[in-house]
This record gives C-alpha cells, structure tokens and sequence, in this order.
C-alpha cells in the first residue's frame, strides 16, 4: 500500500516495480489503484527481490527482501521537488499530466484544475473538456459530451454512485468542490476499466479524497459566487474525515445593495452543496469509506413585480459506502453500495402586467399558472468485484445491481406555453427499473510487447431484455510507445428528455432521466485505435475512433427544432440512432518551469430520427485546446487557448414579415398582428462563424504563519480576454428598430446568441 | 507586457456580442400574400422582397383568376391606409400593395387561382374558399349580464365549421353603447377581444372582450356588440401556424403557392351575431 508521508492519503497511480535483487531483472510492474494498493503474484517470484515504487513529486522508493513479504508492504512515499529529467520514463501517472497512464482515460487531478485560468472557480468538469474526447455544449456549461455521445450517455460518478445534475447556475459551474476532489477520470470509451459502469458514452468517474491522516487541516476558497471551506483530519489512529460545503453570496449582496437604494437588481437564486466522507483503515488492504453529498438550488421572485414569476428548487442527495478486504493472498474485493435522488419543485405564474408601472400605471400581479410540477429520480446501486491478480494476469469479476425510479410530473398551461423562458414542457414520466448485471475481464500477458484484455458484461433489465456486451483489446508496448486497439459494445436503459436541438440545451445543462419503458434497449457499438508515448514528462496520445448507436431515444424535430422546449415530453421520443467517427490527439508534458496540456480533435456526429439524418446541433468537426502554465518564484501564469469550427445551423432560405388577415370591419385597432415566418433550409446544413477565446490566469502561492502555517493563494484570471464574440445559436428577424439613426431599419438581419464575453474572476484559495 | 495589457485593454472595448449580420439568403426572395374572402369584391395581395431594400416588386403582374374571369391587380395602394402596415418604414424589404377589383363577389366553395411572373419562374397557386362556419351560440340578440370582476366581458360562443376550415379567427366588427334615447354611439377606442383563434376542435370556446381606456366593457349604459368569424382553410392556417417557429423546417406544408415565399388563403365570414351586455332586469 502506497501513501503520502506528511498526510497519509493513499497515493494513487505510483509505478510499482518488482525486480530480482540479483541482476535486476524486472519481474512485474504496475500502477497503484486509487487507494493505494498494488498486488504482487507470490508465483512468480523466485529469492531476493527488490520493491522500487515511484510516483511523480515524491522520492523514489526502494526495498530489497530475501524473499517477497507475504503481509503487506506499507511504503511511505516522501514528497520531493519535482525532477524534470527526460531520462526517467514510465514514472507512473504525474501530477498535472491527464494523459500519462497507460490507459484510454484522462485524469484530472487538483493539480491540473489550478494549471488552468479559472472560470469563476476552480472547476474538475470544466478541466475535463481538455480532452479532446469531450466537448462542452457552449460556454455556459460545464459539462462535457462525449464522443458524440450525450450526456445522458455518460454519467458523473461520485465514490462510485451516480450523481444526478452535478451542477450550479444552469451548468455553469460543477457542483463539485475542488477541496475534496482527488481526482476526475474520463472514460471515453465502454471497455476496460468503463464496463463496470455499463453506459453508452464512458463516465466521469469522481473520487474523493480521504482526508488528512496527520492533522487537522482546513482549506477552501473565497471566489465572486460562493464560499467553499473543507475541513480534514484523522479520527483515532486509522480513520478520517473530510467534511466541506459551498454556499453562495450572490442573493445576500444584491438583497443587501437593494435594501440600501444602491440598485434595483436582484437574483433571487441561490445554491449551496455539502459533502462529508469518513474513511477507516482496518489493517492492510481492508478499508471502509462513507461518502455522503447533498446539493440544492432555489430561485423565486414571486414577491417581484414582473409579468411572469417563478419559483423553483431541485437538488440531489447521494450517499456510497465502499468496503474493500482480501480474499487470500492476491484478490481483492470491493463492494460499494449507494443511493441517489435528485427532486425538482417548480411552480412559474403568469398573466401580469408591468405596463406602465414606471409612470404611475398599475401593477396586475400575475393571475395564471404557467407551470407547475414535482419530479424525482433516484437510483440505488449495490456493486461487488473481486480482483484476482495471478501469474496469467488479473481477473476481475463483479455483479451489480441496480434499480431505478423516475416521477416526473410536470404541467405547462397551453395559453402560456410559448414563453421563451419555459425550459420544459408538459410532461409526465414514472417510470421504475431495475437491472441485474454481472461482468468479467481478463489482463493477459501474451508476450514480452504483447498483451491483451478481454470481458463480457452480462445485463438483464427488468422486464426488458437480456444484453450481451463484450470487449476486446490487444496492446503491443515498444520501448516507449504503447499502441492499442479496442471493440467494445454496451447498453444502457435510461434515456434523456433533453432535446439537443432546443437552444436552451446550450444555456441549461439539467436533465431528467427515465427508463425506456419498451425495447428494443439503446446500445453503443464501437472500435478504437490508439497510440501512445512518452519521453520524460512528455506525453501524446493519439486515437482514432468509430461508434454507431442504435436504438438510442430522441425527440422528433418537429416544426421547430431551435425553440424547442430543452426538456420534453418522453412520449414524444423515437427510437433514433447515431454515428460517430473522429480523430484525437492530446498532448501533455513540462518543460523548466512550464506544463502544458492540449488536445485537438476532428470528428463527424450524426444523429437519425424518423427516418431524417442530421448533424446534432452541439458538434463541433475540430476542436482545439491548448493550457499553458508558466511558474516563476510564487506566482503561476496560466493561458488557455480554445479554437474550434462553428457549430451547425439551419441556413434561413427568406424570412417573410406578413400581417395576420383581418377583416376592415374588425375593431381590432391597435391590436394589428405583425408576424413573421422563417423558411429554413436544411436542418443544421450550415454553420455557425468559428469560435477562438483565450483565458489567462494568475495565481500566487503564498505562506503564511497562521493557525499554525499554511497557505494563501489569491488568483486572478480573465475569461475571453480578447472579448471575442463567439456565438451558440442564430435567429433571423427583421430590424423593426424605431431609432431614427439606425442603419438597419428594415433589414433583416441575423442576430446572435452570445457565447461567454470577457469576464474576470478574482478569488482567494486557503490552506491551513 | 505592456503592449498585451494595451492589447487587452482595447480588445475588450470593442464589445463582447457579435453584431447582427445581414441576413443574405442563398437567392432571390420574393413574397406573395393574400386571402381571398367570400363575398367580398375585392382582393389584396401584398408583394415583397424582404431581403432587398431597393427593387420593389412591381413587375410580377399578378392575376387572379375565377371561375369564368382573370383580373390583373392594377390598383397600387397606400400602404399605411389601406393595406394596414403602420410602420412602412420600417417593413422590411421593399413591398407594394396591389389591389384587384373583381367582376363578382368571391364564392364559397370555389376554386381561384393566382399567377404571376416571379424572378425564378412563373409563379402559381390555387385555393378552394371553404364554406362560412356558423355562430350557434349565443344567438342573435342574447343579453349577457356585465361582468363586474375585471376588465375582460367574457362571452362563450359555441360555433360550427366545415372539416376544410383550418383557422377559425374572431373579430368584434360592431362595438356600440346605446343611449337612454336608444341612439347607438361607436366606442371611443375600439374593442378588443381575446383570444384571436377560437378552439375549433372544441368547437366551444369562451371569448374575453375589452374595452380600450376602460375598467370594464359595461360603464353604466348596454353595449352592444357583433362578433364575426372567419373561417380559414388550410393554406393560409398552415403559414400561421408555422409563424413564430423558428425556423419552419422542411418539407413545409403547402401554403398554396409555388415559386415565391407566401400563402395564398381564402376564408368565409360566418353569420354575424350581435350581444347586448347589459344588466338583467
């Protein structure tokens, strides 16, 4: 078992390598699994021998033996200044690297959340849209779609338990602290180590730190949205804590600047999140963690004097616990239990009239209920693997059991349902489900350059079907390259009500989730081919990549794709499919005092419903990334450059402005109805200008003696620094500007849904 | 560093919204709309290219055809008093107003036809006029007590339309208030009335009248009002309908015309009824 000498935490990743003490001959090499533990095969091992683990900021270490230990090893990796030196290769993952393991996966670690300019906050999801296997749906949103997949496809697991929306403010922030987050893996794909969570577009997998083992520590940050603070420390001699929680400020200083006269604004919205983890060590490998999380969000402006008010609140709760034992010498077994629910509360009113308030008219407070509904989906999960580590390889078999329950009832008042602000429609999905699954997959060793892994998930869904999803992948790893090539199939139940093609899909990143209520059960299908290699702290990685997905569930476009509503009717759903084929690179390396992270992709995304194939409104063909950060003395500077082609539209063949016919007779007067029709060509046949934004951060690293010692690292970062007007959406409508002195009056022109303009972020981050 | 912070500094000022382009579509657009209606003697066609703000389209010779004529729309009229477009200056594109006299009345059941010379081609399109719907209820006559809660008169109309009719609109074509010497003056600002398309499936629907300037319809003397629908079919409904949606996708549903953007609608106005507000006695 690998940990961190000052904290105790387990250290994840460390390139464990065993060697005959005699003429160093390697023997077995490999990586720490996220608690720390790495297991050596007894039979292949032969007199002395000698344990050398190294892991990226620590000190190598190393132990000679007369013969392998048959208790475990606890090694105690000291923390060291970073050595840069291009001769050490294979090193394990390193700090701030998401690409240097030998696996399709990106790690994120706080490392590299920090490496980045910040948006706002330090944020896990936002820095895994750095891959070039996600894409952000716009600026707005910080989570990333995967492979052409979509969100649904590709679930946040938090301690190995789904977590439902894991975000703030309509997507623009994750809901998960950056405190407490140890490290982020992105799993693009179905196989390897994605079986186990049986979905069609990989995972973010979210795990958790232990928490201190030295002492008491508490860290945080004080950003322009929110407060975070985590508080860790050990309990008794073999357990921990981390406890930390985030509120935001937003409604207090705009209640406070209003009672005072300063401004008429408010936001009547807030969040606030609390997480809290308890691990305790029984000796050895043994281990049980309790995580438990609970997010909420609330908007009302009901006492506001507005046309249409709204109030609203939805949250989630999830809870895992995590047992790991040994079964012998070489298996280990663990078993993760968990729940999560989200619950949604919305009541919006309409009806009113502000005419004239502002020259003494009257104020009719709205009279109508615009919509009004509850929702939950909750899943419970219960998951039990045994990983076997024998001389033909490692074998790990799991069974999992999971049940799903979705009630959603929501009711939107027809007279009132093309407000623009209305993100769903009516819509009533209740739904339960459960699946019983178990799975298998074998790492074998074929060759000195040769290996392979190999599994089989098995799925029964409730009343739905019995699926078989295999994966197959053979490696060949030269002396400093690794190339790969994987086919893999998966499944999943659950389908999204959000519609991609709504713009309000861009702004809002909130889903709702139901199980497919009939077969046949969506499906991914896919093949990969990859090539890595690295020199020192250099990494690339190169894939190429196809996948169909059949039997997937999708709104029909209907007579109005871009105004759709982004969260609709589940009956409206057909039974759809889609392809997606591309090309990635990604890169990550350090040089002196610089690291970088960066990733270009090329990719082709379609996606047919009823019969009509069409490029979703959320793809990008290429995408570019680059982070660059530079550290001189205490201070970092940081630069993110994202350069990407335009997302596609629906070309407007005329737009035609008409009165509605009445007769002259009619006293409709002053009611005359002006209206428009925009003729559109081919869905999503054109695109949208390209899109380029540069980020650039400072962060300083102070110390300071407080409470005992700890640091204060104020930053400050500026989001779209050049303000380049980059855009989501276009809508044509005529200028019917009044304005004597415009140029446009009567033209009609084609206006923008703005990406992010340029926005600073200031913020202080603490640890103590 | 300087020169990036200058750099910045002036990047920034230049705004952070991409203006609005014009909008220049793949080719020439040209706009035809107009509603024959039964029993009228007279046709309006609005032509335009909304795209150009230069060209009007004065060469497209429009002709409507009936059952046994072919009239030219020769008469140019005023856009603003007779064609109802307030704002001309800001319409978009460049539009004329057209105007044919026609040797009959418009017929209920009848086939008409348009044509043109448009700047793709000959430009064609048919409408059949549907039959009138009919106001079943409220009778003519009908007292209805005011309404003494808001400002809305709130009147439930019970109604009838033939499978062809696609858009059932209503409309207030009389609003007077009857003295004590039983003289009828005009309401001062007109009547409004909600909501503009009526239920058809229902085939009930309840309709919200009010009065411009006022708390309430009924100010102490009875009112008498005359409702009217028209009845649409389903060219002309296909393009309302489509309206606002942004953008309609293709295939589109036929608006009645080929070779120019537009619709080529017809309705029948049905029986007008007239409702006295007033309280009971």
């Amino acid at each position: 078992m690998v940990r961190d000498s000052v904290d105790l935490e387990p250290v994840a990743f460390a390139r464990v390598t065993v060697s005959a003490a005699i003429d160093g001959t390697p023997v077995m090499e490999g990586d720490s699994d996220r608690f720390g533990v790495f297991v050596l095969t007894a039979a292949a091992l032969q007199g002395e021998v000698r344990v050398g683990v190294e892991a990226y900021g620590y000190e190598a270490w190393v132990a000679t033996y007369p013969e392998l230990p048959q208790q475990e090893i606890r090694v105690l990796l000291h923390r060291a200044p970073v050595q840069l030196d291009p001769l050490v290769i294979g090193v394990g993952r390193q700090t701030g690297n998401p690409i240097s393991l030998p696996s399709h996966a990106f790690v994120v670690d706080t490392a590299m959340m920090r490496m980045l300019p910040t948006v706002l906050e330090t944020d896990a999801l936002r820095a895994v849209a750095m891959s070039p296997s996600a894409s952000a749906p716009s600026d707005w949103t910080a989570i990333p779609y995967v492979r052409g997949g979509t969100g649904a496809g590709t679930p946040v697991m938090l301690d190995g338990v789904r977590l439902f929306n894991p975000h703030h403010l309509g997507g623009f922030l994750s809901a998960l602290n950056a405190e407490t987050v140890g490290h982020v893996t992105l799993f693009p794909g179905a196989g390897g180590a994605a079986q186990r969570f049986g979905s069609l577009s990989g995972a973010i997998d979210v795990r958790t730190r232990d928490g201190a083992r030295d002492r008491r520590r508490v860290s945080g940050s004080l950003g322009l949205a929110s407060t975070r603070i985590a508080v860790e420390g050990p309990i008794g001699e073999s357990g921990s804590f981390i406890v930390d929680g985030r509120r935001t400020y937003m409604d207090f200083i705009f209640t406070g600047l209003r009672s005072l006269g300063a401004t008429d604004a408010t936001i009547p919205y807030s969040f606030d999140d609390l997480h809290g983890k308890f691990t305790k060590d029984f000796g050895g490998v043994r281990r049980l963690s309790l995580t438990g999380y609970v997010n909420s969000e609330a908007f009302s402006n009901l006492g506001e004097q507005e046309n249409e008010t709204a109030a609203f609140d939805w949250g989630n709760i999830a809870v895992a616990a995590h047992y790991r034992d040994r079964l012998g010498t070489a298996t280990l077994v663990d078993a993760t239990i968990g729940h999560s629910r989200f619950s949604s509360d919305v009541l919006g009113l309409g009806g009113g009239s502000t005419l004239y308030t502002r020259v003494d008219g009257t104020y009719l407070p709205p009279s109508d209920t615009v919509v009004l509904g509850t929702g939950i989906m909750s899943e419970n999960r219960a998951d039990v693997r045994l990983t076997s580590y024998t001389s033909l390889g490692e074998v790990t078999v799991g069974l999992q059991a999971t049940g799903f329950r979705a009630d959603h009832d929501y009711a939107v008042d027809a007279d009132h349902g093309h407000l623009p602000q209305l993100i769903l429609s009516s819509l009533v999905a209740r739904a339960s489900q459960w699946r019983l699954s178990m799975y298998s997959d074998i790492s074998t060793v074929l060759s000195r350059s040769l290996s392979s892994r190999a599994g089989l998930r098995v799925d029964r869904f409730g009343g739905l079907a019995t699926t078989l999803a295999p994966f197959a992948e053979i490696s060949y790893a030269g002396p400093w390259w690794r190339a790969d090539v994987t086919a893999a199939r998966s499944y999943q139940a659950l389908a999204s009500m959000r519609d991609e093609e709504a713009v309000g899909s861009s702004f809002i990143a909130y889903d709702l989730l139901a199980p497919v209520g009939h077969g046949p059960v969506p499906r991914n299908t896919e093949v990969s081919l990859g090539w890595q290699a690295g020199r020192g702290t250099f990494w690339i990685r190169l894939d190429a990549y196809a996948r169909q997905l059949d039997n997937i569930r999708l709104p029909i476009l209907g007579t109005n794709p871009l105004g759709g509503y982004t969260l609709g009717d589940p009956a409206r759903r057909e039974v759809a499919s889609g392809t997606a084929r591309g090309v990635e690179a990604s890169w990550s390396g350090s040089w002196r005092s610089m690291t970088s992270v960066g990733g270009y992709r090329w990719s082709r995304v379609t996606r047919t419903v009823a019969g009509h194939t069409f490029v979703p409104r959320f793809h990008r063909e290429h995408e570019f990334d680059l982070g660059v950060a530079l550290k001189h003395g205490r201070s970092s500077w940081s630069a993110r450059v994202s350069a990407k082609s335009g997302q596609p539209a629906t070309p407007i063949l005329a737009v035609l402005p008409f009165l509605h016919y009445r007769s002259p007779e009619s006293l409709a007067g002053f009611f005359a109805r002006r209206d428009v029709l925009a003729f559109g060509g081919t869905h999503n046949s054109s695109r949208l200008p390209p899109y380029a934004r540069l980020d650039v951060g400072w962060r300083y690293a102070g110390r300071v003696s407080w409470f005992g010692g700890g640091s204060l690292a104020p930053f400050v970062s500026i989001a779209n620094v050049f303000s380049l007007p980059n855009v989501v959406a276009a809508v044509a409508d005529p200028n019917y500007d009044f304005i004597v002195w415009s140029d446009r009056r009567g033209y009609i022109e084609q206006e923008y849904f703005p990406q992010m303009p340029m926005v600073p972020f200031i913020g202080l981050e603490f640890r103590f | 560093m300087r020169l990036l912070t200058t750099a910045i500094a002036v990047a920034a000022g230049q705004g952070c919204v991409r203006a609005a382009d014009l909008l220049e579509p793949p080719s020439d657009v040209l706009g035809v709309a107009t509603v024959v209606v039964a029993g009228r003697s007279d046709v309006v066609v609005l032509l335009s290219r909304p795209h150009s703000m230069s060209d009007a389209p004065t060469d497209v010779e429009p002709r409507l055809i009936g059952p046994d004529w072919d009239v030219l729309f020769s008469e140019v009229l005023d856009l603003e008093d007779d064609c109802g477009i307030e704002d001309p200056e800001v319409w978009p594109g460049s539009v004329v107003c057209l105007r044919a006299r026609l040797p009959e009345p418009i017929r209920e059941r009848t086939r008409y036809t348009i044509t043109a010379a448009g700047p793709a081609g000959p430009i064609h399109g048919t409408v059949v006029v549907p039959e009138a719907p009919e106001i079943v209820e409220p009778t003519n006559g009908t007292r209805i007590a005011p309404e003494s809660r808001g400002r809305d008169q709130p009147i439930w109309v019970r109604f009838e339309a033939v499978p062809e009719v696609g858009l059932l609109q209503a409309e207030v074509i009389e609003g007077t208030e009857i003295t004590s010497s039983g003289a009828e003056i005009p309401i001062e600002g007109g009547l409004s009335l909600q909501p503009f398309l009526l239920d058809l499936e229902a085939g009930v629907d309840e309709i919200l009248i009010r009065r411009a300037h006022a708390p309430s319809v009924y100010l102490g003397k009875p009112v008498k009002i005359s409702l009217q629908f028209l009845g649409f079919e389903n060219n002309y409904a296909s393009f309302v309908r489509l309206a606002g949606k942004y953008p309609a996708r293709e295939p589109y549903p036929s608006f009645g015309i080929e070779g120019a953007f537009g619709y080529f609608g017809a309705a029948a106005p049905s029986n007008p009824v007239q409702v006295i507000v007033k309280p009971p006695e």
